[in-house]
């Protein structure tokens, strides 16, 4: 996939403070190109899910200009809030399935809840779970399926808006390592085919065999970064 | 159009399904409370139109002094029919009022007796409530006897008690138990919403707009609310039934019919819009979340 040199995401000087003394952010500048794949790692409480957060407008920041598609995101409306989400793909750290809801069930849902007809969901679901390599476990439910499986129904589930941007928290947090580079090499499949994907992690392990761009990221700070399309 | 309708239907059925008991409690509290509200307000209704029909059933007997002349009488009868709230008064002769008094008794018993009995007006009063004050006013006309007027007034007080203790005691425990189902409504929706957290997420997460997200809980306080309205008005009608078969004389003859089709719209829609303002408020801070 090549990197276009316009930024998709702008973060400029951002600060989220949450009180006198607890930031998530410390006035952080970050740029990912349209078409890239980036990992923000860090340790737990660094920033890197509030980073993400600030994306889909789960948290708000204080200072500074958040930008997607050169839209700032500080002027996005809580009634607007739906529409961005929209156009991204948001996979949560905990798969967040639907235990009582078959694995194809769980991704007709999420599309149910976005207005997606009956015909629009018997027609998108099977080519979405092609797609993540879980056709062949489509009756099952979630409690039969192994870490990985369920954590592609979720990554399958945040594909249901054909989004350009795929945000991932931590998406190997809950795995053993075979299933965790599964799920890597499904993002960079992802990636390939034509998805900007940020992934928040601290596995260093997985992140190494990557070599994909990384952002480091302590304290609320940006410890380092090789810069737009650099690995 | 009809799939997103589906859908948002089929989620407030599935909660609903999901807390089938906080449900239960919900409805039945709101259904008594609808049955407080909207039964004594029909029995209110009900009772004052019974009040009405039995003002031409109350009688005043005024006993007429033996001494006076036509004319004198003709006067007491004027005097009486000028005060305020009087309907009619009719005058009954000395000897008319004999003859059906005997008709009453064994002939033996009254045959060889002289007619005891006074001239007498029958007087009715346009509204009951006036009984009282027009028998006070006619006691004050000199041709009427000394303690001279007579008449039945246990039904009237009755009828006036009743509706004052229901006016009090009903629409103060109807209020008492609406608020008491609001707040099972309330947290019926608020244990949806701890029951859906999953399904509320992954909508967020996805894109799912408010209304989407919201509209399912806002459907099933409303629905609640009406089944407590049918069951409101099931328990209004059965009480009537009940009630007329307890009655069985000739009150039942002027109880109103049960208006079941207006009660069971008003009560349904009493409980379908309240439902829906407490889940609103139940939602509140969902509204504000993201």
């Amino acid at each position: 996939m090549s990197v276009s040199l316009s930024p998709l995401i702008k973060f400029s000087k951002v600060e989220v403070k949450f009180s006198d003394l607890v930031y998530g952010l410390r006035g952080i500048t970050l740029d990912i190109a349209e078409g890239e794949f980036v990992f923000l790692c860090g340790p737990t409480g660094s920033g890197k899910s509030t980073i993400l957060k600030l994306l889909y407008r789960e948290a708000e920041h204080t200072q500074g200009v958040v930008t997607f598609k050169g839209k700032d995101l500080g002027e996005v409306g809580v009634m607007e809030i739906p529409k961005l989400r929209r156009q991204m793909g948001i996979v949560p750290q905990d798969f967040a399935l639907l235990p009582q809801k078959r694995v194809w069930e769980n991704i007709a849902y999420a599309m149910r809840a976005v207005g997606a007809t009956s015909r629009q969901v018997r027609a998108a679901v099977p080519g979405i779970l092609e797609q993540v390599n879980i056709a062949h476990r489509a009756d099952a439910y979630p409690h039969q399926l192994s870490g990985g499986e369920q954590q592609r129904v979720a990554i399958g589930r945040a594909l249901i808006n054909n989004p350009k941007l795929l945000l991932a928290d931590e998406p190997t947090a809950n795995l053993d390592p075979e299933y965790s580079l599964e799920i890597v090499d499904l993002l960079v499949k992802l990636n390939a085919a034509g998805a900007t994907v940020v992934v928040a992690s601290h596995d260093m392990g997985i992140v190494d065999k990557a070599q994909k761009r990384v952002v480091r990221v302590a304290g609320g700070l940006i410890e380092s970064d090789p810069g737009v399309g650099n690995v | 159009m009809f799939d997103r309708i589906a859908f948002i239907v089929g989620e407030a059925l599935q909660a609903l399904r999901r807390n089938t008991w906080m449900t239960f409690a919900a409805v039945t509290t709101s259904a008594t409370a609808l049955f407080m509200l909207g039964g004594l307000f029909y029995t209110y209704i009900s009772l004052n139109r019974v009040a009405e029909n039995l003002s031409t059933k109350i009688e005043i007997r005024a006993f007429i002094k033996d001494d006076l002349t036509q004319d004198e009488m003709k006067q007491a009868g004027e005097a009486i029919r000028a005060i305020p709230g009087v309907k009619k008064a009719i005058w009954i002769s000395k000897k008319d009022n004999w003859e059906a008094y005997k008709k009453r008794f064994p002939k033996s018993l009254v045959e060889s007796v002289e007619n005891p009995l006074p001239n007498i007006f029958i007087v009715q009063a346009t509204d009951t409530k006036d009984t009282q004050r027009i028998a006070e006013a006619i006691q004050k006309i000199p041709a009427i006897e000394t303690d001279g007027v007579k008449y039945r007034n246990d039904a009237q007080e009755f009828i006036q008690s009743s509706l004052k203790k229901l006016r009090i005691f009903g629409y103060g425990l109807g209020i008492l138990l609406l608020f008491t189902s609001g707040i099972l409504i309330y947290n019926t929706i608020r244990l949806t919403i701890v029951a859906r957290y999953r399904e509320i997420r992954i909508m967020r997460l996805v894109g799912a707009t408010r209304i989407t997200v919201m509209l399912p809980m806002l459907i099933e306080g409303l629905i609640q609310g009406a089944l407590g309205g049918i069951a409101g008005t099931l328990l209004v009608y059965g009480a009537d039934r009940a009630y007329r078969n307890w009655l069985g004389s000739e009150l039942a003859a002027v109880w109103p019919t049960f208006p079941l089709a207006s009660c069971l719209f008003y009560l349904v829609a009493l409980g379908s819009v309240y439902g829906f303002i407490c889940s609103t408020w139940a939602l509140r801070d969902m509204r504000k979340a993201r």
